[in-house]
């Protein structure tokens, strides 16, 4: 059974076609929900939460209908939406512990206590929400979604507004999780280079629609990346040169010790490299795709639409 | 059983979170407005002082203010109470619902595990008792200091009277605020709407719509007393089935409406 399963998903906003026939799949594990601006990914979540109702079409979540069964469902999953709103007047303690009452914790005050230690702003619990920065409200929102021991977290947009310390953190809590305790993870975000490291499985949206999605090992099989960077000790010119010979090769150029090369045929470019280096009796640095695996596969299907 | 206690539960954290949420400053501003326009003499003091004035006149050794007539002579409903109500209903709602669809906490807290009901009831809870007591509070003190007995059934009998009107104003504005989920119409229009609609029966009936509802208001009130005290069954007629219409059916149509808006209908985008 797929923890997250749309078909033939559709919501009109007056005559805006915000999603236009999703089929979305999610078996377990991180999701990463990857698209541009617009594409539809906070409806598509409005929509599984049961905040949406789709016009058309069919959305599960555990197995439940996502409008009829909202309530169930809610009480499985945990949510960090992406412009969340709190009482302002509460305290980030009596915040989460009214929170963890909705989802019958035992011992509310010392779960709130609890959670608000994992993300770091137990010194702040007495302080009036009001009061706090966007990272600290950030955090607050990530102590919400845990707090109630969910199956699965839905997170909008969860590294906005952290600090790079703050989303290392989260990722290697988040890879922690899913590794320790088996919570499975639907993460909607632009930052793909974090993403890439802790994903299982990725969903690409644009327009309204799944463009691709799969794990992320066969999505990068099949998406080999275009670019690469070949990074070498010295004499960069000549391994250059000799580069450019190959008839993968598309476009070359080179940046300090840098060569970027695209090419045609990534497989026959990655095992011709090693060779020509080694021929040349050149150390060699690094070699590797230009982007991500993630973002290739992004590129490809964002960039057709025109929407980078 | 169990379902049923931690459903409870639930809902009685949702009323501590309303509760909590409403700003000490708006709560503080509404019950001191109310006291003081209820206390301020040319309201609830004028009905008080003519009954007295006349008493006097008619018979200054025995002097009996009847609570009927400082209700009812003329109407402190009409005059009074139903327009502040829902004047500091639209605020009370706006603040409470309408800008909380605006600043998105309302979708962060559904995000939760709690029934759509549960929240839209425990909010119109907390609003319609604050509102209330806002008006139980002053009013009683006016009549203590107009020499009523606080022992009086008349009083708890009026406590029941009330409920109806502020039930009225509270159903106009969560009604409001739920459907246009925005904050400016949700405090401006009940108050409008009140006054809209009080105009509209004034014109279209024969009697005036003030002495009107203050009589079926004051009819209503007899005959809870008589029910009460001579435990007779009380005989308005048609008049019974107006008030009934006006004062408790609409109203409660209103809310019911609001909540199935809330619950099955309204998207949260």
């Amino acid at each position: 059974m797929q923890i997250i399963e749309t078909r033939r998903l559709v919501k009109f906003f007056g005559d805006v076609v915000a999603l236009d026939g999703l089929d979305l799949r999610f078996p377990k594990g991180v999701c990463g929900f990857i698209g541009p601006n617009g594409a539809g990914k906070t409806t598509t979540i409005h929509v599984l939460l049961g905040l949406l109702k789709a016009d058309f079409g069919e959305a599960y979540v555990f197995g439940l209908d996502c409008w009829e069964n909202s309530y169930e469902i809610r009480r499985r999953v945990g949510v960090l939406l992406e412009n969340p709103g709190y009482p302002k007047g509460f305290t980030a303690e009596r915040y989460l512990e009214l929170i963890a009452k909705m989802y019958e914790i035992n011992q509310p005050k010392s779960k709130a206590k609890e959670l608000l230690r994992e993300v770091d702003l137990y010194w702040a619990r007495n302080r009036k929400i009001g009061e706090f920065s966007a990272g600290m409200l950030q955090r607050l929102g990530l102590a919400k979604a845990l707090i109630g021991e969910p199956e699965l977290v839905i997170l909008d947009e969860p590294t906005a507004n952290l600090d790079p310390i703050g989303r290392l953190e989260l990722m290697e809590k988040i890879r922690e999780l899913w590794k320790d305790k088996r919570i499975n993870f639907f993460i909607s975000s632009h930052i793909l280079p974090e993403l890439e490291k802790i994903c299982t499985w990725a969903s690409i949206i644009n327009e309204g629609i799944i463009v691709d999605q799969g794990p992320v090992v066969e999505l990068a099989k099949k998406y080999m990346p275009r670019e690469y960077v070949v990074e070498v000790g010295s004499r960069v010119d000549l391994v250059a040169r000799n580069l450019e010979n190959l008839n993968v090769v598309e476009k070359i150029s080179v940046e300090g010790n840098k060569i970027i090369c695209k090419v045609k045929d990534a497989q026959k470019f990655c095992r011709e490299v090693p060779k020509i280096i080694a021929e040349l009796n050149i150390s060699l640095r690094k070699f590797q795709p230009l982007y991500g695996e993630l973002m290739e596969v992004y590129k490809r299907h964002v960039k057709v639409k025109g929407n980078i | 059983m169990l379902r049923l206690k931690a459903t409870f539960r639930k809902f009685i954290t949702l009323l501590a979170w309303e509760l909590e949420e409403i700003p000490y400053l708006l709560l503080g501003t509404i019950v001191f407005s109310t006291t003081i326009y209820v206390l301020y003499p040319g309201v609830s003091h004028s009905a008080g002082s003519l009954i007295i004035g006349e008493l006097i006149e008619r018979d200054s050794l025995k002097f009996k203010a009847s609570i009927q007539d400082y209700l009812f002579y003329p109407s402190l409903i009409i005059d009074a109470i139903e327009p502040l109500a829902a004047f500091l209903a639209g605020i009370l709602f706006a603040t409470n619902v309408a800008r909380t669809f605006e600043n998105k906490e309302l979708q962060t807290l559904l995000t939760c595990p709690v029934k759509r009901t549960h929240v839209i009831l425990s909010k119109f809870c907390v609003n319609y008792s604050i509102l209330y007591i806002s008006f139980a509070i002053p009013f009683l003190l006016d009549m203590i200091l107009l020499g009523i007995s606080s022992l009086s059934l008349d009083i708890y009998i009026w406590l029941l009277i009330l409920a109806f009107p502020i039930l009225f104003a509270c159903s106009l504005a969560i009604f409001i605020s739920v459907t246009l989920k925005m904050s400016a119409f949700s405090a401006v229009l009940p108050p409008l709407i009140y006054f809209g609609l009080s105009k509209a029966l004034d014109t279209s009936s024969e009697k005036t719509y003030m002495l009107l509802y203050s009589k079926w208001d004051e009819k209503l009130f007899k005959a809870i007393q008589d029910w009460i005290t001579l435990q007779s069954v009380p005989q308005m007629g048609v008049e019974f089935l107006y008030i009934f219409l006006y004062r408790f059916l609409l109203p409660v149509l209103l809310l019911a409406f609001s909540v199935i808006y809330f619950d099955k209908i309204l998207q949260l985008d």
